[in-house]
């Protein structure tokens, strides 16, 4: 994040219009082709657009923080979770009560916002493994077969496969675990 | 720090018989590290998998952070801050699609019209003002881009924009009879051709699914019935339903609302 980016940042916090306005010309259209292109609409799009810059005002104002990386994609990532999550959003019952309303809105932003929390961690912990580890986990996770990892990779038997990942995935669950943050954020 | 069991990997890839599968869920019920530990090994997968996004345990709520995220999202900033983000969206819709460009000149023309006429004949402008705030331009289209683009609804759309309200109220309500999922803007498309077609409880009744439907599209439902009335010039309804509308800020089209009720009163 560029010290530009940092003074903009602040300034959202605060509900500068301007800033808002100028990270919607910058964002926006990314946003709205990539939920157009997942089987929403426009106004799906504008709906997340406010949902991922009111997380982000959320977190800042709890807790201060620097994006590692592009602003761009840090943005682009939050999005696309929120947009994942909406498509498989249980149906809710809608009551006409505005404070249950606003109490139900609240919770639940609080749950997307400590959920993209948790993502993020994951992935950091992820990227600290060797090349080889991600490679294989991404295999895994996508639910590749192993007979097919066994082929693509070279390796001797399934059996080999299954243990490589055991051990990479070992390592992935410690690291995760030992994060202080897992710990907060893991229920009580 | 001792490894989980590798049994949870053969589980969750499926690398397991039937009857393995089976003592493994026993055991799941009854050992409760090991239903913590497949908790993790599980969320694993939506978090770095492109499987169905899982929500969170509740729980979490509990803990500090929650609170305070929790007490910042109800605060009247946060309210703030949200209304002037959608200012913003508003506002760029306006500037953005240039087919706008000529609506705003009937709009404004009408805007003016109006000040002018309400002093002479109160009455008759309640047509104008539903055509200025129709906005037809601004339901998003049916027709998707990606290949299971709806063939019936296609063609109930392109009915609906060639004004053959009547054969387009056929196509939706076929639609809809058909189909279990509905497009939420369906009942949009339906409700305005009613309209036109002088049909008001059939136009408000597709409203009423539209806000049942529990869609991101729901919350537009009041908007649409104010617009029924404003046809109907059934002015206390009108009223009815603005001040329902003004009631929370982030209520769609709440400017509009504003402004409308105004100029009716």
């Amino acid at each position: 994040m560029s010290i530009n980016e940092k003074d903009q940042l602040k300034l959202l916090v605060a509900g500068d219009k301007k800033v808002i306005q100028d990270l919607y010309m910058h964002q926006f259209p990314k946003i709205r082709s990539f939920i157009i292109n997942n089987n929403g609409t426009v106004s799906d799009a504008e709906d997340i657009f406010q949902k991922a810059l009111m997380q982000l005002i959320a977190r800042y104002r709890v807790k201060e923080f620097v994006v590692e990386g592009s602003f761009s994609g840090y943005f682009y990532v939050a999005c696309r979770n929120l947009w994942r999550r909406e498509l498989n959003k249980q149906k809710r019952i809608v009551t006409n009560d505005e404070i249950i309303e606003r109490n139900k809105e609240a919770e639940d932003m609080t749950m997307v916002t400590l959920e993209q929390e948790k993502w993020e961690l994951f992935q950091e912990k992820l990227a600290e493994l060797s090349d080889n580890c991600k490679q294989l986990l991404q295999m895994f996770f996508d639910k590749v077969p192993y007979k097919e990892i066994v082929n693509k990779l070279g390796y001797n038997s399934d059996n080999v496969v299954r243990q490589r990942i055991f051990n990479c995935k070992s390592q992935l669950t410690k690291l995760i675990k030992k994060d202080s943050r897992f710990n907060q954020i893991k229920e009580l | 720090m001792k490894d989980y069991p590798i049994e949870i990997d053969d589980y969750l890839s499926g690398n397991m018989s039937i009857s393995e599968q089976q003592a493994f869920e026993e055991r799941l019920r009854t050992d409760t590290e090991l239903a913590q530990e497949f908790k993790l090994q599980k969320e694993m997968f939506t978090m770095y998998g492109n499987q169905k996004w899982i929500e969170g345990d509740m729980d979490i709520l509990k803990t500090d952070q929650a609170k305070q995220l929790q007490s910042f999202f109800k605060s009247d900033k946060a309210l703030e801050i949200k209304t002037t983000i959608n200012e913003v969206i508003s506002e760029n819709r306006t500037n953005v699609n240039s087919k706008r460009f000529w609506f705003i000149g009937i709009a404004a023309s009408i805007a003016v019209l109006l000040t002018v006429s309400l002093f002479v004949f109160k009455d008759k402008n309640y047509e104008e003002l539903y055509a200025s705030y129709i906005h037809l331009d601004e339901i998003p289209s049916l027709v998707t881009r990606g290949e299971d683009s709806h063939k019936l609804l296609e063609e109930a759309q392109l009915l609906f924009e060639a004004q053959k309200y009547e054969e387009a109220t056929r196509s939706f309500s076929e639609y809809h009879q058909k189909e279990t999922t509905i497009n939420p803007l369906s009942y949009i498309y339906n409700g305005v051709a009613y309209i036109e077609l002088g049909k008001f409880d059939s136009a408000l009744e597709q409203f009423r699914h539209l806000e049942d439907s529990n869609t991101l599209q729901a919350k537009k439902a009041k908007w649409y019935r104010a617009l029924v009335f404003l046809k109907q010039k059934n002015k206390t309804k009108i009223k009815e339903v603005l001040q329902i509308i003004l009631s929370d800020t982030s209520n769609y089209k709440y400017k509009e609302a504003q402004e409308l009720l105004d100029m009716i009163d």
